[in-house]
């Protein structure tokens, strides 16, 4: 049966026109855009906010530090 | 000769138990669904039904239910994980499509199944795909450079329609309260 599903592809490839498939591919993909694991605001909306349906603004701050073997700031040494 | 999967959908509980054993499984259509729209199931494991439902229904002050159904791993399953000719097959049809493409166009998983869905060029009922997660483990060979096999990976089931989900089979496991 996959080679027949093969075959069908070609077949379904010869019988396009390159502009016809680009212009499918392109809704499929514009269609599948957001599938990579969970979007932006369903991470915002699962993790971040207990209070539901209202806006909210996240800041989000890192603070790194990088230490030599001697616990030493690689930082300070630089400066 | 065709074997039997046991996976598990996870749904919202609306108090609605009678509804859902007597209508389930419920098509998934959202956006970013891994394989495209379908029914989706977590292959063997009630552990990923239950993390799902957390995620996708308790953070979001939602209750969840666990449903079980009987699926057929049969010659209309697209095994994706234990059947290397389908992987082969595959990866021939996502070069073949990548040859038509832009260079450095790289299709997703869910678009060259799309665009065989919408060719009339898929002729199976289900698809069974699955990634690696944090429980999955690997364990080494004892090879001197390390080989190792991924075991426990994280496997969805989408049935693209309901022939291969023995039916009278589906039923709730979670709650508790709704279990006959």
């Amino acid at each position: 049966m996959e080679t027949q599903m093969l075959d069908r592809l070609r077949e379904v490839l010869a019988s396009m026109s390159k502009k016809e498939f680009l212009t499918q591919w392109q809704e499929i993909t514009e269609r599948n855009k957001d599938v990579a694991g969970p979007t932006v605001r369903e991470f915002m909306a699962n993790f971040s906010c207990p209070v539901l349906d209202q806006p909210q603004h996240f800041q989000l701050t890192i603070d790194i530090e990088f230490f030599s073997n001697a616990g030493e700031y690689h930082f300070a040494m630089a400066a | 000769m065709s074997r039997v999967i046991i996976g598990y959908h996870t749904l919202e509980d609306r108090d609605n138990a009678d509804e859902v054993e007597a209508n389930g499984p419920f098509m998934c259509t959202r956006e970013n669904a891994w394989l495209g729209d379908g029914y989706y199931f977590w292959d063997s494991d009630p552990d990923l039904a239950h993390e799902w439902g957390r995620v996708g229904y308790q953070l979001r002050r939602k209750q969840y239910m666990i449903c079980q159904g009987e699926i057929l791993n049969d010659d209309f399953l697209f095994d994706l994980v234990g059947w290397i000719p389908h992987q082969k097959t595959f990866l021939a049809m996502m070069d073949l499509l990548q040859d038509h493409l832009p260079a450095g166009a790289e299709p997703k998983m869910v678009d060259v199944l799309d665009f065989l869905r919408s060719n009339d060029a898929f002729p199976y009922n289900a698809i069974r795909a699955a990634d690696i997660h944090s429980q999955s483990r690997e364990v080494k060979f004892g090879g001197k450079r390390g080989e190792y096999a991924i075991l426990n990976q994280r496997t969805q089931i989408c049935l693209l329609n309901k022939k291969n989900l023995i039916l009278p089979s589906f039923r709730i496991i979670f709650p508790t309260k709704y279990v006959k």
